[in-house]
């Protein structure tokens, strides 16, 4: 079941490493995948980050290694544009995006992975077209409900892709300094593609707090009261909405990246409050996937 | 977790080793104690769902049984048999949180008893009723095959970063 305006997409952006970006996007993607289970709506999670830690964490092992080792496409082709000649064909041939969208446990879910060589691409002397996910999401994704987008943590061409793919933008942030210190990069990162892409409406939908209570519950004491001060400020300067839910420690976040099912602690509970009060802010509306006493 | 409630607490043990595991040391603690265990009334199988061992007790089907007796057509019954193998051997669906995903992706109720053999039915009945292409990429993927382990990614890293930079 689609829109009619095409599927809401949503970048997962913080330009510091290690804010959970990776973990709430495939936590989200998971979630959402599950209500639509029922409904036959979709969702695809696109891996921006070379170290295609999404595409581990929402494909198989056994259908991930197939990634490398039967070289199927991924994202690094996308931007390419075009399959290099190999076995199957002597000569470049045309890419269909749809055939670079992975299955994962969910027929709900699919993702188009990263590959660890799709970071050759920053160094290459061309520079990838940042305007290539937008497009291939134009042209063969608008059955979609939902598009997450997982994003690398530094500023470079594949953020710039993020962007002109996006609507919206979801920050997660721990509450430390070098966190914090991400956000005041990516305020200044969106500024300068708004002055850039004067058309394009992107919006910060809001700032997720993760690891809020570090861990086994320590309550991070004065460096984390003094941390989310700074958060509270930066964001009221820049009219951003911090979540109420805050995204607590849980030892079960790590398992079920690895789809390890069997203990996973708080985090389903943790993914599900966030989730319930995310997908019920008015701009997210269509999606159906507010708490259900909200959306029905 | 409540001292005075000894569900609450075989709940958690459950939760972190799995049932059939817990199950497993119950027995060996029953034989070393020389503790007679029998069956609850309220959860002996029915004589429908089970089958008579050598010993006499009643035991749930295998995967395998449970599938040979299902109607599926020929293109399905062997995928659909493939994945009752490797679910008797452990390598599908090796825990039963993994089979409960699997009930709450495909919208199904997962048993209220958190045990494998309990699973099979529901769990088979529903991946019979998928389209072929959905139960073979089930079998191609290895979906719900339980934790990914970084040798094997390590592994295919490793050659093709050799392969495509070389």
């Amino acid at each position: 079941m689609s829109t009619e305006s095409g599927p809401v997409c949503l970048s997962v952006i913080n330009m510091k490493g290690g804010v959970g970006k990776t973990t709430i996007a495939a936590s989200l993607a998971r979630h959402a995948a599950r209500r639509y289970s029922a409904t036959g709506q979709r969702v695809l999670a696109v891996d921006l980050d070379p170290q295609a830690n999404l595409s581990q964490a929402l494909m198989s092992e056994s259908d991930y290694r197939r990634v490398l080792d039967e070289k199927l496409p991924s994202i690094a082709e996308i931007f390419d544009g075009y399959l290099p000649p190999s076995a199957a064909s002597s000569s470049a041939t045309t890419i269909d995006a749809r055939d670079v969208a992975q299955s994962t446990t969910s027929p709900s879910l699919e993702v188009l992975p990263s590959r660890f060589d799709f970071s050759d691409r920053l160094i290459s002397v061309i520079s990838p077209d940042p305007r290539c996910l937008a497009r291939l999401i134009a042209q063969s994704f608008q059955d979609r409900d939902l598009v997450i987008i997982d994003c690398a943590p530094t500023e470079s061409v594949f953020t710039q892709a993020a962007y002109h793919a996006s609507r919206y933008v979801l920050v997660p942030v721990r509450p430390e300094y070098f966190a914090t210190i991400g956000f005041p990069l990516l305020n200044d990162s969106l500024e300068r593609f708004r002055s850039q892409n004067r058309a394009h409406e992107i919006e910060v939908i809001g700032i997720v707090v993760n690891d809020a209570t570090y861990q086994m519950r320590n309550r991070g004491g004065p460096e984390r009261r003094t941390s989310m001060s700074d958060i509270r400020k930066d964001a009221e300067k820049n009219h951003w909405r911090i979540f109420d839910t805050e995204i607590k420690y849980s030892r079960g976040f790590p398992k079920l990246m690895r789809g390890d099912t069997r203990y996973s602690g708080d985090a389903p509970k943790e993914i599900e409050k966030f989730a319930n009060e995310f997908f019920a802010l008015p701009q997210l509306g269509k999606l159906g996937l507010g708490p259900p006493n909200v959306s029905g | 977790m409540n001292a005075t409630d000894p569900k609450a607490a075989i709940l958690s043990i459950v939760e972190e080793h799995g049932f059939e595991k817990v199950q497993e040391s119950l027995h060996e603690i029953a034989v070393s104690e020389r503790v007679s265990v029998q069956p609850l009334a309220s959860s002996a199988p029915s004589p429908a769902s089970t089958q008579r061992s050598q010993s006499g007790t009643r035991r749930k089907p295998s995967a395998s049984q449970y599938v040979a007796r299902l109607e599926v057509s020929p293109d399905k019954a062997r995928l659909v048999n493939e994945l009752a193998t490797r679910f008797d051997a452990k390598s599908f669906m090796p825990a039963f949180n993994d089979a409960a995903e699997f009930c709450h992706i495909y919208g199904i109720e997962p048993p209220a008893s958190r045990s494998r053999a309990n699973v099979i039915p529901r769990v088979f009945k529903r991946i019979a009723a998928l389209e072929t292409d959905q139960i073979q990429r089930i079998v191609d993927g290895g979906h719900f095959s339980g934790p990914s382990r970084l040798g094997p990614l390590s592994d295919a890293i490793r050659r093709n970063g050799r392969a495509a930079r070389s």
